[in-house]
């Protein structure tokens, strides 16, 4: 099986993900009104008519904009889409940095055939198409970029139907990683955010799926501020609101795994030696202290953060990220 | 410092197998994907200091609780030094070896030179208000120092010993000293052994232990020469010529730790010297010791001159014992004696009398060293026989018992009896009267066969004696030898041991009464012989040995018997007759009532034993002059603090493997 087969055969939304994200799509388009309707206040808000669409009623939808009309007429309800109404903007934004592409290994206590973790930058290529997902279930524009040293833009922001589909394309394309034995790209964050926030005048959502390791700005002390905190503040600044998905996976989270071993990274860092047994609690210590920090840079910064633990289900990111915006609505 | 069991110090090098672990390890380390490696290297730089701290820690005490425990194989064990000054008052007791060999050369002195001022030494340091005491171990033991605390006195006492012609009893000496420990008030009681540890000072099984007691072996080896010693000496008069004694001289060559194949094995060229008490020397001849033993003869003059004793020596000029190459030796046995001639039968014809030609014959033969008086037959029932030497009972008719127990006494203590034969004999009367004393059984008188007496060498025959008469003899005791034989092989003069001294039967008479024996030409020589037999109850050779007690003939009750000793020294001799203080090789003078006896005085020769100069085995593996452990009492075994270390590193690792990895 050729690389591009098996890129063909992966579907990034898993039907499990996709059947939950579709439950939370209510909820999560609610959210997202209020949260728009909060921070980017549109000058055309309520004056806009035109005309896009008709599309069926689904759960969730506003009742006011049943199409009494047609319901009559075709016994079915419907809802009339206007164009104001997909003036929310989002550039979905991927690590694709080479520690994104690390995965828990099995661990002993697993049980025999269960399926190796995700690597994280599967887990957040499913967040961000859940959300990809959902926003275009609202009819919202969104764009994807790719971070790393630098921002790439790959897909501008949207809201036709098949612009799902080249966002979950490129996803899936870049959800594998690297070859084995080559190594990943560097991660330069502040450079990359500086770079998105250069490149969205218009006023969106910036959802960042990440997990947030910045190589290039080397260790990161307890308490200090980050490098990339200034860049993110940037995008505050220019109206935009930051969502921030910190992909971790366990072994980062807990350094599991007993017995003395010589670690290395994925972005080509210097290599150490460490007993996980005498090392353990401070490095817990260290690395709760490091997402203590980025939740504050984000939080400075009027965003959005959570924890996005790869072994957790990804549906359960999606609605701590989500569920505070909707609490606020209703 | 040393170890039971040194072969398992190899085992150290396993205390390595921590760090070679530790190595191994550390090359085939997994190696882990962590893209958190830098928070890892920060949570790091914290504790890094510590954790290698720690893990330097771990190693070391991993690596010293193996160091100790392999090290308790080898159960190692301190020597403290008896003689290392302390700050209290101790109890030291110094076991002194004087046995013979400690005369051996070792540097421009002796071994037992260097052991005396070891002691010496020992006690100078000593704190004030120690108690020493010395026990000198030549055998039997003797209490040099008895215990006191003038350690003054008792430097003085140990300066003025010498070694002795003795063997060593170290084990005697041990426990000796032990017991005058034990009786000591300080509880730090030591022990000083000083010896030269030859191969017979070691009984089977080893020195005894001693609990309780720090005791200090030090070994002082002799110089490894060879040596020579003065084996046997033999005296016998010259054949043919009775002016002259042959003193025949045999050396031999003893073992020793000299390196084999050198002068070990070469012949060796030896000086024999016969040299009187002034150290005049008297005759002197060279040989040469091809083999294991050689012989030289000396001729020395058969006169009254040599009554003392003379010191008869073998010289090497590099041999390694001088005290086994002397010897004290009567040449004519006792220098000048007492003969008492009881008249059995008075006649005032000469020829007839008894003891005309008896007289006569002593004046001859050897009147220059004896004193020949006359006694009554009644005195034979008192004690003024016991200050005679010899006593001749001439055709005496009979005896009463208490004349025969008399007589008995006298020679058992060493005296001298002779019994001549005549027409007075109640042979009955003999039998009851000395049924111990007597060689043989005499018979009623018969006619004696005719022709020649033959004498057992060194007696003389009698060539064609007209003996008419004799009294013949049966029931030959079983130790009475013939010394003169008819010509029918029949005894006509036998003699026999008792106790210390002989007594002799002549068959026949020593008038003209039974037949003209005292005219014959031999009679003088016969005459002379059978004293010397009778005074000679020992031959040179037969002298006691070095330490060996003497039981002296006590003249009487009241008599005051002093021995002047090789070295001078006046000893009283107690009314037992036992004499113990021979320790030193030589000749011993016995003084009766202020006059010197020749029949008491006596030789000492030293042990022969004495001169095998090899070390003990069990000893070998001390150094020379240096102290070693004497018996496991003395040794302060590690093991136990070696384990209580290792105990306490194992148990540090733990808290440390405990404690680390909670604070990280």
């Amino acid at each position: 099986m050729t690389r591009a087969e098996a890129m063909a055969e992966r579907r990034p939304l898993s039907p499990e993900v996709a059947a939950r994200a579709a439950l939370l799509q209510i909820r999560a388009r609610a959210a997202a009104d209020a949260l728009l309707a909060g921070h980017h206040r549109s000058p055309r808000h309520g004056a806009s008519a035109v005309f896009v669409e008709h599309r069926e009623y689904r759960p969730g939808d506003d009742p006011r904009r049943l199409d009494w009309r047609a319901f009559a007429r075709t016994d079915r309800p419907t809802v009339r889409h206007f164009e104001h109404e997909a003036q929310l903007r989002a550039t979905l934004v991927f690590d694709r940095s080479g520690s994104m592409y690390f995965t828990d290994p099995v661990r002993t206590g697993d049980p025999p055939g269960r399926s190796a973790p995700p690597t994280k930058a599967a887990h957040a290529a499913t967040l961000l198409s859940a959300l990809a997902y959902v926003l275009m279930r609202q009819g919202d524009a969104f764009g994807l970029t790719y971070v790393d040293t630098v921002a790439e833009r790959t897909h501008p922001a949207r809201s036709r139907p098949d612009h799902l589909d080249d966002v979950l394309a490129s996803l899936a394309s870049n959800e594998l990683g690297p070859e084995p034995g080559t190594p990943g790209r560097a991660t330069d964050l502040a450079t990359a955010f500086a770079q998105v926030a250069d490149g969205g005048r218009k006023h969106g959502v910036i959802v960042v799926a990440s997990d947030l390791l910045d190589a290039v700005g080397g260790v990161h002390e307890p308490r200090e501020r980050l490098p990339w905190s200034e860049p993110l503040a940037l995008l505050a600044r220019r109206g935009h609101t930051v969502l921030v998905f910190h992909v971790l996976s366990r072994t980062e989270l807990s350094l599991s795994g007993d017995g003395a071993a010589r670690y290395r990274g994925l972005e080509d860092e210097p290599a150490t030696t460490a007993d996980p047994q005498d090392i353990r609690q401070r490095y817990r210590e260290r690395v709760a202290q490091f997402c203590a920090d980025a939740e504050r840079a984000v939080v400075e910064a009027g965003g959005r953060y959570t924890l996005a633990p790869t072994d957790e289900a990804p549906t359960l990111a999606l609605a701590r990220l989500l569920r505070p915006m909707s609490r606020g609505r209703r | 410092m040393g170890f039971e069991t040194p072969l398992a110090l190899f085992g150290l090098v396993l205390a390595g197998a921590p760090i070679a672990i530790h190595l191994i390890r550390q090359r085939n380390l997994p190696t882990l994907t962590l893209p958190t490696v830098m928070l890892l290297r920060a949570a790091q730089v914290e504790s890094r200091r510590r954790v290698r701290l720690a893990d330097i820690l771990l190693l070391l005490l991993r690596v010293v609780a193996l160091l100790l425990l392999l090290a308790c194989l080898s159960r190692p064990y301190s020597l403290a030094s008896v003689s290392a000054s302390a700050e209290e008052a101790v109890a030291l007791a110094i076991v002194l070896d004087d046995s013979a060999s400690m005369g051996a050369m070792r540097g421009d002195g002796t071994v037992f030179d260097d052991a005396r001022s070891r002691a010496l030494a020992a006690i100078r340091d000593l704190p004030e208000g120690s108690e020493v005491m010395v026990v000198l171990a030549g055998a039997p033991n003797a209490l040099r120092v008895p215990p006191t605390t003038d350690l003054s006195h008792a430097r003085t006492l140990v300066s003025q010993s010498l070694p002795g012609g003795t063997r060593a009893n170290l084990a005697a000496a041990i426990q000796r000293a032990r017991r005058e420990l034990a009786r000591a008030d300080s509880p730090d009681r030591r022990l000083l052994l000083l010896s030269d540890f030859r191969a017979g000072d070691i009984p089977e099984g080893g020195l005894p232990p001693l609990r309780g007691v720090m005791r200090d072996d030090v070994r002082i080896d002799p110089d490894p020469r060879l040596n020579v010693a003065l084996r046997d000496v033999l005296v016998t008069p010259a054949p043919g010529a009775p002016e002259e004694l042959i003193v025949q001289v045999t050396a031999v060559r003893t073992p020793t730790d000299a390196p084999p194949g050198g002068d070990a094995a070469r012949p060796l060229p030896l000086r024999a010297v016969v040299a009187r008490s002034d150290d005049s020397v008297m005759a002197e001849t060279t040989f040469t010791l091809e083999g294991a033993s050689a012989t030289a003869r000396l001729t020395v003059p058969n006169d009254a001159t040599n009554r003392a004793p003379v010191q008869v020596s073998i010289h090497h000029e590099d041999d390694a014992l001088a005290a086994d190459n002397l010897r004290w030796v009567n040449l004519l046995g006792r220098a000048r004696s007492r003969v008492g001639l009881v008249n059995g039968a008075p006649h005032p014809s000469p020829h007839l009398d008894e003891l005309t030609f008896l007289r006569a014959a002593l004046d001859a033969a050897g009147g220059a060293r004896a004193d020949v008086v006359e006694v009554d037959a009644a005195a034979l029932e008192s004690d003024a026989i016991d200050s005679l030497d010899v006593l001749v009972l001439a055709n005496v008719s009979a005896l009463n018992a208490q004349q025969g127990s008399r007589l008995e006494a006298f020679v058992e203590r060493g005296g001298g009896v002779l019994i001549t034969g005549g027409d007075q004999i109640q042979p009955a009367s003999y039998t009851s009267s000395l049924p111990r004393c007597l060689p043989a059984r005499m018979e009623p008188v018969t006619d004696a066969p005719s022709g020649a007496l033959v004498g057992e060498s060194p007696f003389p025959s009698v060539s064609e004696p007209a003996v008419q008469r004799r009294l013949p003899l049966a029931d030959l005791e079983h130790r009475s030898v013939a010394l003169l034989r008819f010509p029918d092989e029949s005894p006509a003069l036998v003699g026999r041991t008792l106790g210390t001294g002989r007594c002799a039967l002549l068959t026949t008479s020593v008038d003209l009464g039974w037949g003209d024996l005292a005219l014959s030409g031999e009679f003088v020589a016969l005459v002379e012989q059978t004293m010397h037999w009778l005074l000679g109850a020992r031959r040179p050779t037969e002298a006691p040995r070095a330490g060996e007690s003497i039981t002296l003939p006590m003249p009487s009750a009241n008599n005051d018997l002093v021995v002047v000793t090789p070295a001078g020294a006046n000893v009283r001799v107690p009314a037992t007759g036992t004499f113990t203080d021979t320790r030193a090789a030589g000749p011993y003078r016995v003084q009766v009532d202020g006059a010197v006896s020749e029949r008491l005085s006596f030789n000492v020769e030293s042990e022969t034993v004495e001169s095998d100069l090899r070390g003990a085995a069990t000893h070998h593996a001390a150094a020379d002059g240096a102290s070693f452990e004497g018996d496991r009492a003395r040794r302060r075994s590690w093991v136990p603090m070696l384990l209580l270390l290792a105990t306490l590193a194992v148990l540090a690792e733990g808290m440390l493997r405990v404690r680390v990895p909670s604070s990280r």
